[in-house]
């Protein structure tokens, strides 16, 4: 696998409980992402998009099938091995934020950038955030929204080659979810990093480069976008 | 070196969860003052205790005389390998000066107060005449003096008296106090280390620390004060100072027989181990070392339980954090670090804090404690590393390994898991199907409930940690209280009398006339010049010579008909004196050889005035044939047939002659004294119902009513030591030998053969009914194979009880011996012979001191529990509380009220606390009997635990108060959380 094959998941499947109550979740899902697109990955709930991401993501196991992350195959690497690539590859953005409440926005980024040996500059990145006038405050004094912008400048910290959200606007209302999705779309143009964005909103099918559509667990849609919209002419 | 960015959230942390680190912090802090505080002082004054025997020399025994022991005496038992020291003294009345510079207070008021608060002294309480034991000042060479304050007297008038009395008194340098009538001026404050526990007499059951002391003056002030009143006691140190017991009590009959050898009598001597003086004080330092180790152990216990409890409701509330970090690419040890360090700096905090707050802040009170009640040096605290181990480093490692154990326990969770709020099994489970017949708010309650559930068990298990704290504060008071009653009842009599030799009561006036005699001729150092065993050698050649003494006149109308038996008494008297007293076995063989003796000198008067008139000249042989004519012919003109050779009448003539000479030797006034007893003796002798052969033991010389001598019984009694259950310590147990069908002992039923114990024997000793079992008695160092077949009295009782013949077999004695008397009317018995008399009520003296003793330690206990109590309750309802608050928010946003809340909500808690409280009851029952069960261990005697209802009751009413305390503060904390942020904080 080469680099423009920046994620491949090959026959992943995965199921929950056993016997009668067991539930396929996923089923035999086979798809790549190239690096630097920007993927979503759409589909009702319960339909195997959190899973999918959880997988990649390296938060648990796969029950059968390979993913390939950046040439590393993660479905072989032991739990240790899995810490260090999470450490090393990946950063992740979650629909509830997730902040440490007693740090600061400021320290609630840093925390993160102390995993990684080539880290992104804090202020930079606060700036770009647009969160510089309130690096000082701790969460329960921002919005919704500046939570969230700290969640993703957490997650982007440490440079990661990967970024893994999970219905990152799925708590905010349409005008902060816009900015929200202005600013990951312009940080994968500025840093280049691959993501992968599971979301209810159909609309950000228009500015992502690759939809994969789940559904009952199966993969029913995986096709690339070549006409990219900026997140700026979206409406929904 | 990177520095997680996380450790800033430290200080944030701890300032946001405040209440939980102080509750640690405040925890921590007070277990290890308390215990260590107390166990450094302790464990330092059993140092300075087992110290005292080599920096004071103090005896190994001493022995007491009936007057002055003779020079040949204290050397020969110097020979035997020891250190004789006289250590004379006299008990004089002691008032104290009421112009004290330093008595604010009256004496009684003093005295009153010493009973109240110090306590463990104040035997006799105020207002009663106070006695003090004089010594002359002491030179280090034997039972040092340790001055507490000032100097020993150097000048007449000048005194030091005991510390612990001059606290009791408030007492300082200068005071003035009056002895026997006259002013002293206190120079100094000291302890005399033989009296570190201030016992009046070896056999009281309490000492007294506030009516009777000890004092020295100088040598010259104590010859004046006491004059020839002393009480001749002298102290032993045996040259080889690590001589066992055993050794000891073969070292002490050749004591005995030295001194009685050498023209004194031994009536009283004690081991270092029997003498409470020097043992009580240690004992009960080391007994109560061993409750506060216990102590230490269940908060030990409780504090593991809560860090165990706090961490996982840490966890649980870090779980959407925790996941977060680790998704992020956190590695577990990493998050293990940052949430281990500040328990690991509170626990290092409060523990430092505690042992420095114990060494310092607490080691003046608890060294109060045993300082306010006996007698020792200066305290001087001495380094134990075991105290900073068991109550600063075990807590301290028990809260980093079981906070490390329980985050890594629950870290063990995924990453996804964490996010999920599943970190917890329970959570990963899911709901439970609820009855929908019951109504939603029995159901919201019973989810609550089931949601809570692990919190609730952690609950009623912490309730129940901590009411077993409080317990052993509120009830080792009243156990002892309830064990007061059931000792004094396990005296089956008015009065037990143990004696030292077997005292005979049934006596006549001439049986108890010629004992005195027997007994002053052989004990009063006067006469030790008379060899009165002349006199038998005369008596035995005489009956040699075929002369019937009985038939002989003798002086002032001596009949000869006890006198004739006179040679077999003696030997008699000589074996019968087989005593449990070295003392006595001395005098009453010395005073049989008097008996024997007596008949001798009824010789006629004429030789009498023969031997006399040869004596003053000095002029004669007793081989001269002219004298044994003289003496044939007045013999005969006496009506008295000498048969046998010359040499049979020269070796009679020397006899008599050379005690004669030792007779007028004495000096005039002792002579006739001397006289005056053997007349005495001969008198007794007249009366044909006195055996004196059979007064081979000592006769008590008050005489007592038949109508009292009916009620009195005979028994035996020696102690054994038998192996305790708990530890490698061994009981002494007493063994009674006892009249089958005894009117005391009811409750024992020792016909044909049987052998029972008190319940208690079989509790706190490796004893069961049917097997046998060994016991060691240590002076003899001897063991005996016994069987008890049944256990009879109560739970206090660790007696074994057999047939008096058993017994007599068993120890190897003779059929008719005996060693006590048991009455329920007091016995006008010769104090001599009596070891120790205990009654009923001197039983729940000693209990009532035991209580003293306690006392303070167990208040000082209460004090420290329930402040630890109210933090324990208050630290497990908060994490239910905690847990519970969002939901309580969400209500309060549904437009519940707070009534309603209460009902949903805090009825279930509080519900689960009272549940907790009683179902906790027998619970607590039988942990707290474990508990004191190993609390009690080192002491001596068993405890039944019988806890009252009023006091379980007490125990669930401070512990409910505590609860409504503590809810309350949580309800407003709660109540005080806007709505809005509890909804933030859910996103």
């Amino acid at each position: 696998m080469d680099n423009e094959r920046f994620l491949k998941l090959e026959n992943v499947q995965k199921s929950y409980g056993e016997g009668e109550a067991r539930v396929e979740v996923l089923r035999k899902i086979t798809c790549e992402v190239s690096k630097g697109e920007i993927c979503v990955l759409f589909g009702p709930s319960g339909s195997g998009k959190s899973t999918f991401l959880n997988l990649v993501g390296g938060l648990e196991p796969a029950d059968s099938g390979s993913i390939w992350v950046n040439n590393n195959e993660i479905t072989r690497l032991s739990n240790r091995e899995l810490v260090e690539y999470r450490r090393r590859e990946l950063g992740f953005v979650f629909q509830f934020y997730n902040l440490v409440p007693d740090l600061t926005i400021r320290e609630n980024i840093e925390v993160t950038r102390f995993l990684s040996q080539n880290p992104l500059p804090v202020d930079d990145l606060l700036h770009s955030l647009g969160l510089w006038e309130h690096r000082f405050k701790f969460p329960n004094q921002v919005s919704g929204g500046q939570q969230q912008r700290c969640a993703i400048g957490r997650a982007l910290v440490k440079n990661p080659t990967l970024v893994l959200a999970d219905e990152p606007t799925g708590a905010l209302d349409y005008h902060t979810s816009k900015e929200i999705l202005a600013l990951m779309e312009r940080i994968n143009q500025e840093y280049g990093c691959t993501m992968v964005i599971v979301t209810h909103n159909d609309a950000l099918r228009h500015m992502s480069h690759h939809i994969l559509r789940l559904r009952d667990g199966k993969l029913v849609d995986d096709v690339r976008n070549d006409h990219v919209l900026p997140v700026s002419q979206i409406e929904w | 070196m990177h520095i997680s960015p996380l450790a800033r959230r430290l200080p944030r942390d701890f300032k946001n969860n405040l209440g939980k680190y102080l509750g640690i912090f405040g925890l921590l802090v007070m277990a290890v003052t308390f215990t260590s505080g107390f166990l450094v002082s302790a464990y330092s004054i059993a140092d300075i205790a087992a110290g005292m025997r080599e920096a004071y020399n103090i005896e190994d025994l001493y022995f007491v005389t009936m007057y002055e022991a003779t020079d040949e005496a204290l050397d020969a038992v110097e020979d035997l390998g020891a250190r004789v020291y006289p250590n004379f003294s006299r008990d004089v009345p002691l008032s104290l000066g009421a112009a004290n510079k330093s008595t604010d207070k009256s004496t009684a008021e003093a005295a009153a107060d010493a009973a109240e608060g110090a306590g463990k002294g104040a035997a006799e309480g105020a207002g009663k005449d106070m006695l003090v034991r004089l010594y002359k000042n002491r030179d280090g060479s034997f039972d040092g003096v340790a001055y507490a304050q000032g100097r020993a007297p150097r000048a007449a008038g000048e005194v030091a008296l005991d510390r612990v009395f001059c606290a009791n008194h408030n007492l300082g340098l200068g005071d003035t106090v009056r002895i026997a009538n006259e002013d002293f001026e206190l120079v100094g404050i000291c302890t005399l280390s033989d009296y570190q526990a201030t016992y009046k007499n070896a056999d009281d059951f309490m000492f007294n620390a506030t009516t009777f002391t000890v004092a020295q003056l100088t040598n010259e002030e104590w010859e004046r004060l006491v004059g020839d009143g002393a009480t001749y006691r002298y102290s032993v140190l045996i040259d080889d100072r690590t001589m066992d017991l055993t050794g000891r009590t073969t070292f002490e009959e050749d004591l005995v027989d030295a001194v009685n050898d050498n023209g004194s009598t031994v009536s009283d001597l004690m081991d270092r181990e029997s003498n409470i003086g020097l043992t009580f004080a240690a004992d009960d330092v080391e007994g109560d070392s061993t409750m506060w180790e216990t102590l230490m152990l269940v908060l030990i216990v409780i504090m593991a339980f809560v860090f165990v409890v706090l961490t996982d409701a840490t966890i649980e509330q870090e779980s959407a954090v925790i996941g977060t970090l680790l998704a992020s690419g956190y590695r577990k040890r990493e998050l293990v670090a940052h949430y281990m360090v500040l328990p690991t700096l509170i626990g290092l905090a409060g523990c430092t804090l505690g042992f420095a707050l114990g060494n310092t802040l607490m080691a003046e009170p608890m060294q109060g404690l045993y300082y306010n009640s006996y007698s020792f040096p200066p305290y001087v605290a001495t380094w134990h590393p075991r105290v900073l181990v068991i109550t600063t480093v075990v807590p301290f490692c028990l809260l980093v390994v079981i906070t490390l154990l329980g985050l890594l326990r629950k870290l063990g969770a995924t990453p996804l898991q964490f996010l999920r709020g599943e970190a917890s099994a329970k959570a990963r489970r899911g709901g439970m199907r609820l009855p929908e017949r019951l109504g939603f708010v029995a159901r919201f309650r019973l989810r609550v409930f089931l949601r809570n559930l692990s919190h609730f068990v952690t609950l009623f298990f912490g309730i129940m940690f901590g009411s077993l704290l409080l317990l052993m504060g509120l009830a080792l008071l009243p156990v002892v209280s309830i064990n007061a009653d059931l000792m004094a009842d396990s005296v089956p009599a008015e009065h037990l009398y143990a004696l030292k030799a077997p005292l005979k009561l049934d006596a006549t006036q001439s049986e108890r006339d010629a004992w005195a005699a027997m007994f002053e001729l052989s004990t009063n150092p006067v006469y030790a010049g008379l060899d009165l065993d002349l006199l038998s050698d005369a008596v035995d050649k005489l009956e040699e010579m075929g002369v019937d003494l009985g038939d002989m006149p003798g002086l002032d109308g001596a009949d000869a008909d006890g006198s004739g038996k006179g040679s077999d008494k003696g030997d008699g008297a000589a074996k019968g004196a087989a005593g449990s007293s070295g003392a006595s076995d001395g005098a009453a063989k010395d005073a049989g050889d008097a008996t024997s003796n007596a008949s001798e000198f009824t010789l006629p008067p004429q030789i009498e005035a023969m031997v006399e008139d040869s004596a003053k000249h000095r002029n004669w042989r007793a081989d001269d044939p002219a004298i044994h004519a003289l003496w044939k012919q007045v013999a005969q003109a006496a009506g008295i047939h000498l048969k046998g050779n010359d040499g049979d009448l020269t070796e009679l003539i020397r006899t008599l002659d050379k005690f004669h000479v030792q007779l007028h030797a004495l000096g005039d006034d002792e002579a006739k004294a001397a006289w005056e007893l053997l007349q005495d003796l001969m008198e007794a002798a007249e009366d044909e119902s006195v055996d004196l052969g059979s007064l081979k033991d000592p006769v008590n010389q008050t005489a007592i009513d038949d109508e009292t001598l009916k009620q009195v019984e005979k028994f035996s009694v020696a102690t054994l030591q038998v192996p305790r259950r708990i530890g490698d310590s061994t009981e002494a147990v007493t063994v009674y030998g006892i009249e089958p069908g005894s009117r005391y002992w009811t409750y024992a039923d020792v016909r044909n053969g049987h052998i029972v114990a008190g319940e208690g024997l079989f509790s706190k000793c490796n004893v069961e009914p049917g097997e046998s079992f060994t016991a060691l008695d240590r002076s003899t160092n001897k063991t005996y194979e016994l069987a008890v077949d049944d256990a009879c009295n109560n739970g206090c009782d660790l007696n074994i009880y057999m047939s008096v013949d058993d017994f007599n077999k068993l120890f190897n004695k003779s059929a008719d011996e005996f060693n006590g008397y048991a009455s329920n009317v007091a016995l006008p018995l010769d104090e001599r012979y009596v070891a120790s008399d205990l009654t009923p009520d001197k039983m729940r003296s000693m209990a009532d001191q035991m209580q003293d003793s306690m006392g303070q330690i167990m208040t000082l206990i209460v004090c420290m529990v329930i402040p630890i109590y109210v933090v324990l309750i208050y630290l497990l309802t908060k994490t239910v509380i905690d847990r519970s608050a969002r939901a309580i928010s969400y209500m309060k946003v549904f437009g519940y009220r707070d009534r309603e809340i209460d009902r949903l909500y805090m009825r279930t808690i509080t519900f689960t606390v009272v549940f907790s409280l009683v179902v906790n009851i027998p619970i607590l029952v039988e942990l707290f009997k474990l508990l004191l069960t190993y609390m009690m261990a080192d002491y001596s005697g068993n405890f039944v635990i019988e806890l009252p209802m009023s006091l379980m009751a007490r125990e669930v009413g401070i512990g409910f108060l505590t609860y409504l305390v503590v809810a309350c503060l949580h309800m407003r904390a709660i109540r005080k959380v806007s709505l809005s942020l509890a909804l933030k904080v859910q996103e």
